[in-house]
């Protein structure tokens, strides 16, 4: 990655993109080139080809009633099975829809777990050779969990996996990566909590002034588990500490074949690149 | 575009309280230490204090917002990368070949001035104060006397998440904001802090805000003007609306300054043949009776008769490579000078005549880093892709 200061490539800007502000979830399908990028403000998802610049419509929006679209969040695409995942931030719940879906379409399953208490689903990411998907969320009681599903599975269920507690180290989540049987999460730790109710009337009970993103937080990091990890486990890897830069990560993005991550923050304005090859090879350097 | 009786009943439900179905965090205290086990483990896992490889940032302001008091002769630009607002007298030296930074009057910046995701300003001419809002990280509406510098302690009010505009009225003593994600115009008395409530909000399916961004009081006529992007979905954050977000054609919607509730507005600009592309920065010369528009994605200021209404194009546009008006977000008036201040996502500000038209060279042009500087283009990027095709990182803002 380019490092300093530099402009992009190309942008996709514009009124004819349907892009919105707070898109914070966008993934690559490598497959058959796309990008696709959620859209809050306009209850959608957004696909463009891969090569798309300036302001050029999307090939397909999908957006309606029918598809049960609240606040969708987090992104990620499943090439093999052809299909499109959101995290619903306020919906408390994932949704699988065909890649090529396009208007007011019904998800083909949605997840949500009342037994674990899943809710604030920010991200989500997707093993298509494992059949499963990994949700980063809160549990019931606001602390950030990483729970585990069968991709097929549909409703109401429970995890077959919950990584959280004390020894994760997880106080907040942000976005999830899978890549070779692992779980790469951007631990995102920072004290900051909306003033307001979400339909922005007057402040929450209890609520004493706003909190500022200066407000001290222990500092964020990369944590990588196993994919069959389950419970209060610490991370098998990590990236954390001052020299790193992290310091509320928010965006990972994963390049192995480069033995690359990459995060982005928004307190930071910027992009961090990491060069960490063990962390894709079968075993990390430990053994784990 | 909604159903009045299902709002009001779910404006009734959000007043109680939290929805049942999605709860906001509740602002309980948060837990501020790890715990010393996990802090010991880490110690020994692969990884850990690892520099980066490649690091991608702009080091220097990206200007936003734009608000002058003309006869206390200041401008306000605010900053969303630095995290900071500029202040410059509004007759600063700056000659349009200088390829050096301008000079700035102040600089506030630092964490006690609360500016993060820093996007509109409103100035407060009376008390010589301004008013700087956050977008995102923060959701405070921050307040500086005039002298402020540095690392300046704000004073600061809780407000809803995504306030974009702001404006201020002498007659009301009332400070206004947009509100994106509900779309609404929320009031509170000019000297509110900390959890003061709001005075009154115009909000609702009949006002035809949807994404609003930039805003202007124009106390002269008693309007409030709105420029809205067009992206309308209530279901963003009341999980119990049901009909599905929309993509509006974007407008400016003009409401009576004293209104309340879910009123419609007075006059809409909106159609074709305005040419808006994601209108951001709005204000009112209410001398000459002109609207000028901040164009963002096609790089225009757009004027218009203060009065106009529908699908109306505009009388005069400001573009074009010798503008050098490149994504302008800002755009404010100074009726002492007749000029017209320009500030773009990016490092430039320029200063027109307000008659400019075309592709004119600007009079003055504020810079905030070297001419030739890079700019990343970042506005608080929280996702990441990677085209693994190209090689290149994909990144929304």
């Amino acid at each position: 990655m380019a490092s300093g200061n530099i402009d992009p490539i190309r942008q996709i800007e514009g009124q004819k993109t349907k892009l919105t502000r707070t898109a914070h979830g966008i993934a690559y399908d490598p497959v058959h080139d796309l990008i696709i990028a959620s859209e809050p403000f306009a209850g959608s998802i957004v696909t463009f080809r891969g090569g798309s610049h300036g302001n050029t419509p999307p090939l397909r929006v999908i957006q309606g009633p029918h598809t049960q679209i609240h606040q969708p969040w987090g992104v990620a695409v499943d090439p093999q099975h052809k299909e499109i995942w959101i995290a619903d931030y306020g919906n408390a719940r994932v949704e699988a829809f065909p890649l090529e879906a396009n208007g007011d379409v019904a998800p083909l399953r949605i997840i949500e777990s009342s037994e674990a208490g899943m809710r604030l689903d920010s991200g989500v990411a997707v093993d298509p050779e494992r059949d499963l998907v990994v949700v980063a969320a809160r549990d019931g009681h606001y602390k950030g969990a990483l729970f585990t599903f069968k991709r097929t599975d549909n409703g109401d269920v429970i995890p077959t996996a919950t990584i959280k507690g004390p020894d994760t180290g997880i106080l907040g989540l942000w976005h999830v990566q899978l890549y070779g049987g692992r779980i790469f999460a951007s631990v995102l730790e920072s004290a900051y909590r909306p003033p307001y109710d979400p339909g922005g009337y007057k402040p929450m009970p209890g609520c004493k002034g706003p909190i500022s993103e200066f407000e001290p937080a222990p500092l964020g990091f990369i944590g990588v588990w196993n994919e069959t990890d389950n419970g209060d486990v610490p991370p098998r890897a990590i990236i954390r500490g001052a020299v790193t830069q992290i310091t509320q990560p928010g965006g990972l993005a994963l390049d192995p074949a480069d033995g690359e991550i990459f995060t982005s923050s928004g307190m930071q304005n910027g992009l961090l690149g990491f060069l960490v090859p063990g962390f894709f090879q079968p075993k990390l350097a430990n053994g784990s | 575009m909604g159903d009045s009786p299902a709002y009001a009943a779910g404006e009734a439900a959000n007043m109680a309280g939290m929805s049942a179905k999605t709860p906001a965090v509740p602002q309980m205290k948060q837990p501020t230490e790890l715990s010393a086990k996990f802090l010991k483990l880490i110690e020994n896992i692969p990884g850990g204090t690892i520099q980066p490889c490649s690091q991608l940032e702009d080091p220097y302001p990206e200007f936003n917002g734009v608000s002058i008091d003309p006869k206390g002769r200041i401008a306000i630009l605010s900053d969303t990368n630095q995290k900071s607002a500029l202040v410059y007298k509004l007759n600063v030296s700056a000659d349009p070949s200088s390829r050096a930074p301008t000079r700035y009057a102040a600089w506030i910046k630092g964490p006690k001035t609360w500016l993060s995701f820093a996007a509109g300003v409103g100035i407060d001419p009376r008390r010589h104060e301004f008013y700087v809002a956050e977008n995102d990280y923060g959701d405070d509406l921050a307040r500086f006397p005039y002298a402020a510098a540095g690392d300046y302690p704000a004073k600061v009010l809780a407000i809803p998440h995504g306030a974009y505009g702001v404006a201020v009225s002498d007659k009301y003593n009332q400070v206004a904001l947009s509100i994106e994600h509900n779309a609404q115009l929320i009031f509170y008395k000019v000297d509110s802090t900390l959890v003061d409530l709001p005075l009154r909000s115009i909000r609702g399916p009949h006002t035809g805000m949807a994404d609003p961004h930039g805003i202007f009081w124009d106390e002269k006529n008693g309007e409030i003007v709105v420029a809205n992007y067009g992206n309308y979905y209530p279901g963003e954050w009341n999980p119990d609306y049901q009909k599905g977000g929309q993509y509006l054609p974007p407008s400016l919607t003009v409401y009576r300054d004293d209104a309340k509730g879910d009123v419609a507005p007075i006059r809409t600009i909106q159609g074709a043949k305005t040419g808006f592309n994601w209108p951001n920065g709005v204000t009112v010369d209410d001398l000459h009776n002109e609207l000028f528009v901040a164009n963002e994605i096609s790089n225009q200021i757009l004027v218009f008769p203060r009065t106009a209404k529908g699908n109306v194009a505009p009388i005069r546009i400001i573009a074009g490579p010798r503008t050098h008006i490149d994504h302008p977000m800002g755009v404010a008036y100074d009726p002492v000078r007749d000029e017209i201040w320009v500030a773009n996502f990016g490092h430039t500000a320029e200063i027109f005549p307000r008659a400019a038209s075309g592709n004119v060279a600007p009079s003055r042009l504020i810079r905030n880093a070297p001419a030739g500087s890079a700019h990343a283009g970042f506005g608080n990027p929280m996702a990441l892709a990677y085209d693994s095709k190209r090689d290149e990182l994909l990144v929304p803002n």
